[in-house]
């Protein structure tokens, strides 16, 4: 391991370790543009220069490998000279914008300029000029700032794997940017090009001309947005939040955040509930009404029946863990009912009498791991829009020559390599699955499924991932048990690996954790009963049989929701929402309890590998909306048994107790939980479950397929405008078998039936797609009701 | 955020593809990319002596790369057009032997005659005007280069002569 000294102080690093990375980790700062710790090394800013002894002229430091017995200075005055020499190159071309620049007060070339460059410049010719380029909603370009470290075209290029940016045309003339008749950016992690950049030229089109760095109070926070669980910087002034970045954290989201992550919020101050509002007792609209009550009415409805004839329903997404925890503690303790839930999009709930541990509901192969996989099999799992950072981790893998295997109804976008997809009709995921598991020992079957099982038996780093189609599937706990079965038979894994991983969304994690399922105690701790699980709730409530439903922070415009409501609304069963945002469905329900988002409050976030983090407040929220934990602890007032915790504190105590994870000691002692801690293993020793048919495949059936749209998949992210601009226009895609069929031409509008509601969109022709299918957006085809039980049948229209 | 349909982008002859056939044998599979730039000058000479954004995007599809690598390697060098030419590409070389050789007066004989300053199409599209850098023929400075054919040893009025021979 070779030593050197710099500026007077010895190292000992790994070899090929650059002089550059010896010295971060001595905390000694050399200057640089072009270097950034998670791209590759391009060495053409010339800013990084050291002196080494021995060598007669300044290196590089980000590109010059480290050698023993090296000394390097980073202070001399060869190096002044040589920075000073690089700044008035580099100022030569570049405006004097600093006050009119979103970049001011938080640029490398300012602040260099400062601090290394001359104190005036010497050049008399004319400054070039760069023409701009319109990147879409999410990037805003002043080029002539442009100093070409072409950290953008390497972040495209190699961590996001959408070349979209590039040095064209050469020498003097060289521009950065994108292709002629390029459109918008389509990374879905664009917003981190702005980050990236040095200088001014890429900034964040949403915060341009909104703010100055240096006014922006700046807070840590966890995004909320999916259960990758970023870490973020929150910048807001005067009760408003500016924008949203990235703060490193190696474990989790390296130094990126998707644009989801960095825009939905603001969304958060669009459309929020202000006051409690409640149906007079005569019946009519529902009117403004105090908290008082607003909760005694609550309280009168629950009491006004049977403790078993109430049940809760809680959102997974938006939701901390405090409420989460408070939820069922209410439900279960203060009202006295086992019927609560989270998973509204659940099918298969077949495993609830088992039931799953942590270990089966979350990833197993920590984040971090996942690049050091060597075989990637996606279950029904689409992970570049279901967790954008996971994905980028993938990605890695793959770059590392990782071989990747999907299964299901759809062909990936997934930025991927060496990816292989068996495109399978709904349903028919688990019988491909079966053959997989045979191949494993008999070595035979279709081709598809040796070919999984050859990798697979390699494979001493596999990655298995159930996706969201997969967790929603209507045999999603047969497909489960296959994949364990089938990981069961890889012989070659590493010891300790684990590559069984299921997907989960939004907080689900922490709903899971705290016991809003029907099956489970908080901490996984066993019941006497079990109570309804969300299908039955909504079924029974739309019977009559449910009387009272709470309702918490649902995504009241996701259309399975809204269609269940109003049939339970109906039957006469009085509904109770608390939530943060406004929606026609909301307008319908008895009682209106406004709470607050992520921001406003103390939020506590379970990711998708378990690990636990708080995120505080920021800005705070209407008025008269309240904490959410609050809002049921003063519910429970008017009951027998109060909550019993009156502030964060207690309630954070008290779920640390039911759950080792959430132990306050732990949560808030600053460091990185462990990822994928779950303590017991995964529940072994299931048979594969039942034999399920594949549906019978009729030439003229047609399967429609939803998918939430990532920009608008929450009601948060719905109402952000950028996420809106961002959205695609909504189409259908259909394969080019099926278009003929019934003689469709692309861009022909169609309309789809289905239960005899209908919509009418644009068709796309995407030879991709498995013929028998069709592949839209849930928003698009809110009209058309939720899935219940199993997948859409549809019938297709030209018009 | 999904790709839309495929625009209607043009397309190599048979003759052209096996032509590219021939170019990828030149290089080891694994460097498939290296055959861009004969590609592209295939592609410019296919498709009326330049490379429009359509035609760099149907290379892209057709090497398997992404459009801006395409575009970058097409703007680097100078000998791909990115802007549409006349039917003769006239081009003048002002690099130092011509230049020593008093190109200058070819230049102006040429923007006279053909009534275009550097850089500009005439308005019947027959002619573009270019000036360019060494053409690796200084023995027989000044020189210029129609379309395909170097002209060698010019003085002004021969300018004028071999410009008015072309049918
Ligand atoms: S736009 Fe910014 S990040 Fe890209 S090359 Fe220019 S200075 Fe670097
Ligand atoms: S990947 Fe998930 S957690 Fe990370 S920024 Fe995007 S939405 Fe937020
Ligand atoms: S940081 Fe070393 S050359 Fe740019
Ligand atoms: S300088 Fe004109 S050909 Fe070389």
């Amino acid at each position: 391991m070779p030593t050197l000294i710099i500026d007077d102080r010895e190292i000992t690093v790994k070899p090929g370790t650059t002089i550059m990375e010896a010295a971060r980790s001595l905390g000694i700062e050399i200057p640089h543009f072009c270097y950034h710790p998670s791209l590759s090394i391009a060495g053409n800013c010339r800013m990084c220069m050291v002196e080494v002894e021995k060598m007669p002229k300044p290196v590089i430091s980000c590109a010059m490998p480290v050698n023993d017995g090296m000394v390097v200075r980073t202070n001399s005055e060869m190096v002044v000279k040589a920075r000073r020499g690089v700044m008035e190159f580099l100022l030569i071309n570049h405006p004097l914008d600093c006050p009119v620049c979103d970049q001011g007060g938080e640029c490398k070339l300012q602040d260099y300029a400062v601090k290394y460059g001359p104190d005036r410049s010497r050049f008399q010719d004319k400054k070039r000029t760069v023409p701009n380029y319109d990147l879409g909603p999410v990037i805003e370009t002043e080029m002539n700032r442009c100093i070409h470290c072409t950290r953008c075209i390497r972040f495209s290029t190699e961590v996001a794997g959408v070349e979209e940016m590039g040095a064209i045309f050469r020498g003097d003339h060289m521009k950065v940017g994108p292709c002629p008749g390029h459109g918008p950016l389509t990374s879905v992690l664009a917003g981190n090009l702005a980050e990236l950049c040095p200088v001014g030229a890429l900034n964040l089109k949403p915060f341009h001309f909104q703010a100055r760095g240096w006014e922006l109070s700046k807070t840590e926070g966890i995004c909320e947005h999916c259960a990758v669980g970023c870490h973020i910087r929150v910048d807001s002034m005067e009760n408003r939040i500016y924008r949203i970045m990235s703060r490193q954290c190696s474990s989790i989201n390296l130094d990126w955040l998707c644009d989801k992550g960095r825009f939905a919020f603001e969304g958060m101050t669009e459309g929020r509930l202000q006051v409690p509002m409640m149906v007079p007792e005569s019946g009519g609209p529902q009117v403004e009404v105090t908290w008082n009550q607003a909760l005694d009415r609550v309280a009168a409805l629950i009491q006004g029946v049977a403790p078993e004839e109430v049940a809760g329903l809680a959102g997974s997404w938006g939701q901390g863990g405090e409420e989460l925890y408070a939820f069922q503690d209410f439900l279960r303790h203060v009202v006295g009912t086992p019927h609560l839930d989270h998973r509204l999009l659940r099918k298969d709930f077949s495993p609830d009498s088992i039931p799953l541990l942590r270990a089966d509901l979350m990833l197993n192969t920590p984040l971090q791991d996942m690049e050091r996989a060597d075989a990637v099999f996606l279950i029904g799992a689409g992970p570049r829009f279901e967790m954008p950072l996971l994905n980028l981790r993938l990605r890695k893998a793959s770059l590392n020559g990782a071989s990747v295997w999907s299964l299901g109804p759809r062909h990936l976008l997934s930025k991927l390599e060496n990816l292989e997809e068996a495109i399978v009709l709904p349903g028919e995921e688990a019988d491909f699955l079966r053959k997989v598991l045979n191949a494993m020992t008999t070595r035979r079957g279709p081709k598809a499924a040796v070919a999984w099982a050859n990798a697979l038996r390699k494979a001493q780093r596999p990655v298995f991932l159930l996706g969201r189609f997969a967790v929603n599937h209507p045999n999603a706990e047969t497909l489960r048990r296959l994949v364990l079965a089938v990981l069961g038979k890889a012989e070659a894994v590493e010891p300790g690996w684990n590559g069984y991983n299921r997907m989960i969304s939004g907080n689900g994690a922490g709903a899971h954790d705290l016991g809003v399922v029907p099956q489970r105690g908080p901490g996984y701790t066993k019941l006497g009963r079990r109570g309804m699980n969300a299908r039955e709730i909504f079924e029974q409530s739309a019977l009559g049989k449910i009387k009272v439903l709470f309702l918490m922070g649902l995504d009241m415009e996701s259309d399975t929701v809204v269609e269940y409501l109003a049939a339970a609304a109906q039957a006469g069963t009085k509904i109770i929402f608390q939530g943060a945002f406004h929606s026609a469905a909301v307008d319908k329900v008895d009682v209106v309890l406004p709470g607050l988002v992520h921001g406003e409050k103390f939020s506590t976030l379970t990711n998708c590998e378990g690990r636990v983090q708080r995120s505080g407040r920021v800005v705070h929220g209407p008025i008269m909306a309240k904490e959410d934990w609050r809002i049921l602890r003063a519910l429970s007032q008017r009951f027998p048994q109060e909550l019993p915790y009156d502030n964060l504190q207690e309630l954070w105590e008290a779920m640390g107790r039911e759950d080792r994870h959430y132990d306050p000691a732990v949560v808030d002692s600053g460091e990185i939980p462990k990822a994928c801690d779950h303590g017991v293993g995964l529940t072994e020793g299931l048979e594969c479950g039942a034999e399920v048919d594949a549906e019978e495949n009729e030439t003229d059936r047609l399967v429609l397929i939803l998918e939430p749209s990532f920009y608008r998949d929450t009601p948060m992210s719905r109402r952000s405008s950028t996420m809106t601009k961002l959205d695609g226009v909504e189409v259908l895609r259909i394969s080019g078998k099926e278009a003929k069929k019934h003689k469709i031409v692309a861009g022909d509008r169609v309309c789809i039936e289905c239960n005899g509601h209908r919509v009418e969109v644009r068709t796309v022709v995407d030879e991709r797609v498995k013929g028998g299918v069709l592949l839209g957006t849930r928003e698009a085809m809110r009209e058309l009701g939720g899935e219940k039980d199993g997948f859409l049948q549809v019938t297709l229209k030209v018009l | 955020m999904e790709p839309e349909i495929q625009k209607n982008l043009p397309r190599f002859s048979p003759e052209a593809l096996e032509k590219t056939e021939k170019i990828f044998k030149r290089y080891p599979p694994e460097y498939r990319e290296a055959a861009l730039m004969p590609i592209l000058h295939l592609a410019q000479r296919e498709f009326g002596g330049w490379l429009s954004a359509e035609v760099i995007e149907y290379v892209a599809g057709f090497m398997n790369l992404s459009p801006i690598r395409v575009y970058e390697v097409a703007s680097f060098y100078t000998m791909y057009n990115l802007k549409q030419v006349g039917r003769y590409h006239v081009q003048v070389c002002t690099n130092i032997s011509c230049w020593l050789c008093d190109s200058d007066s070819i230049v102006k004989a040429l923007e006279k005659c053909l009534k275009i300053s550097v850089g500009q199409t005439s308005e019947d599209g027959r002619f573009t005007l270019a000036e360019v850098e060494c053409l690796g023929a200084c023995v027989n400075a000044p020189m210029l280069q129609i379309n395909d054919d170097y002209h060698e040893h010019l003085t002004p009025e021969k300018v004028v002569g071999i410009i008015g021979q072309l049918p």
